[in-house]
């Protein structure tokens, strides 16, 4: 399923990336090029869908918490 | 279209919001998705109760248009034409919304550029985003869809 908070990239397997939420890790796709490891993204449907800018990271965990 | 039908495939991907906030399961979201793909309508009121946020703001559309909330027109005025703005101003939820959360929340309307598998490679405005094709499987490089979040919604070209 999906988490509606960017999750960090901390590995990656040809086109299948780890996604470290702090308190569990899930497996996603990397569909489109341009994603590598410490990026932050959001997840949906098992595919990696979008990159969060670092500085937005922090917004999201408040407003989402 | 039923308007439960076009209310749930406009609404569900934004579900993932509501999962996080504790408000819906992940046995719910599953159901709400399954719902969308397969077109099947779902009860009034369970999808008033977990999009009622949505409502609130489809309510005062219909009263403005002298329908019901469950009017086709009221719903397409809402997700196709009022509905980003009222993104831009931060919906429902209090606190400073972050870019990246609003333009994924925002329906826009972009051009398949690639169909990998079950997944579309969408480009609107100047950057790309890949997006599930489950809720239009027939989609194709060159069509014009919207899109919410990580779903192709509908083909408008």
């Amino acid at each position: 399923m999906c988490l509606a908070i960017p999750g960090k990239i901390v590995e990656i397997n040809g086109d299948m990336a780890i996604v470290d939420y702090g308190s569990e890790k899930r497996e996603a796709k990397i569909v489109e090029e341009g994603y590598g490891l410490g990026d932050f993204v959001i997840v949906q449907g098992k595919i990696v869908i979008e990159k969060v800018p670092e500085e937005e990271v922090k917004q999201w965990l408040e407003l989402l918490k | 279209m039923k308007p439960e039908v076009f209310f749930l495939k406009y609404s569900f991907p934004c579900a993932l919001i509501c999962q996080q906030m504790g408000e819906i399961d992940e046995a719910e979201v599953k159901e709400l998705e399954d719902a969308a793909t397969t077109s099947v309508p779902l009860p009034r009121e369970k999808l008033e109760r977990i999009f009622f946020r949505a409502f609130k703001r489809i309510d005062s559309i219909a009263e403005e248009l002298g329908r019901d909330r469950w009017d086709l027109d009221v719903l397409e005025e809402f997700f196709l034409k009022r509905h980003n703005e009222i993104v831009e101003k931060g919906f429902e939820i209090s606190g400073k919304v972050p870019r990246t959360l609003k333009e994924l929340c925002k329906v826009h309307v972009a051009e398949i550029v690639e169909k990998k598998g079950d997944v579309l490679i969408v480009k609107f405005g100047n950057k790309t985003r890949p997006v599930h094709n489950k809720l239009v499987p027939e989609a194709k490089v060159g069509d014009l869809v919207t899109i919410h979040y990580g779903y192709a919604v509908e083909i408008v070209s």
